[in-house]
């Protein structure tokens, strides 16, 4: 449920299919993860699971993978 | 028409250069009498979107589209963020630079920090000359009282923005930019939203600024911080060897 919520947050911010959400997604490795790009997502996340992002957390969220680490700081298993 | 013997592209990239801004009320053939007059080795044409007979008179003359160059414009109403924008911003300071922080920008320039300009995706140039262009147009402005600031996260720089007021009470920052824009996500809106505090607190009227078209990320930020565009051109250069 949890990884559904979070795959449709990427999938909708940044106009991906399911099958290009994988390990090699990372912060500027497609045009639409840019800086804009990057704070649509984290808004998604926010209002997706409800929570608010610390700003460390903000800047770090630099991949796919990397973003399931963070929101398991929030008590939020992926 | 307007046409500049750009002098200074000699010291910068070591060619003679000339630019002509064609306008509006500006014929096809006096733009093609200008055009086979010229003869410096760096040749740019700036063409006021709209107009295909002058695209086709000077691609005719053999100049080559490289990009379109877009005059953004903020009025400085309206600034304040919401959510999570404005979280990110104020955990963020900026400050004038000391000489430190100086000396790192000018070494974060040579190594190549602005990379979709005409000059860096133009063949004919290297990226070093690419970067010597921008250190010496920055020297130039400090010199006429451009003043440069850091952007600080936690008290470490992430970014800069380089300060110049104009004459008609506004300003125009005409270099900004990311230390790390890979290992940083998110920190281009706040070091717009910077410059817009700092020329809100200098009671400035307005920003005005020049961007590329090769530049999307830019050209976004810019939009999601309320700039609008005033004016586009299109610029076509030319390489004449003597």
């Amino acid at each position: 449920m949890n990884l559904e919520k979070y795959d449709k947050a990427f999938i909708a911010a940044f106009d991906l299919s399911a099958s290009e959400l994988n390990s090699e997604l990372v912060y500027q490795s497609i045009p639409a993860w840019d800086s804009v790009g990057h704070m649509t997502l984290m808004s998604m996340l926010e209002e997706a699971f409800d929570i608010m992002l610390d700003t460390d957390d903000i800047i770090e969220f630099s991949s796919y993978e990397k973003g399931k680490q963070i929101l398991g700081k929030y008590k939020i298993e992926l | 028409m307007k046409i500049v013997d750009a002098f200074w592209e000699k010291r910068n990239l070591g060619v003679t250069c000339v630019e002509v801004t064609i306008e509006e009320s500006d014929t096809v053939a006096e733009v093609d009498a200008v055009l086979s007059a010229l003869d410096s080795q760096y040749q740019v044409i700036k063409i006021p979107v709209g107009h295909y007979d002058l695209m086709a008179t000077v691609e005719k003359a053999g100049f080559s589209f490289i990009e379109g160059s877009m005059n953004v414009v903020h009025h400085l109403k309206n600034i304040e963020l919401q959510g999570i924008q404005k979280r990110l911003n104020d955990s963020m300071s900026y400050e004038e630079m000391q000489q430190e922080d100086i000396v790192r920008l000018y070494a974060e320039i040579e190594k190549g920090v602005f990379v979709t300009d005409r000059i860096y995706l133009d063949p004919a140039f290297t990226k070093a000359q690419a970067a010597h262009r921008y250190f010496n147009w920055l020297s130039d402005e400090v010199k006429r009282g451009a003043q440069l600031y850091k952007v600080l996260y936690k008290g470490a720089p992430v970014g800069f923005f380089i300060f110049k007021e104009t004459t008609a009470g506004g300003c125009y920052p005409f270099l900004s930019g990311l230390y790390d824009s890979v290992t940083t996500p998110g920190l281009g809106n706040v070091v717009l939203h910077k410059i817009i505090e700092e020329a809100s607190r200098r009671g400035m009227k307005f920003i005005s600024s020049y961007i590329s078209t090769n530049n999307m990320p830019v050209i976004k930020v810019h939009i999601s911080e309320g700039f609008t565009i005033a004016q586009v051109n299109y610029v076509y250069i030319k390489h004449r060897s003597h």
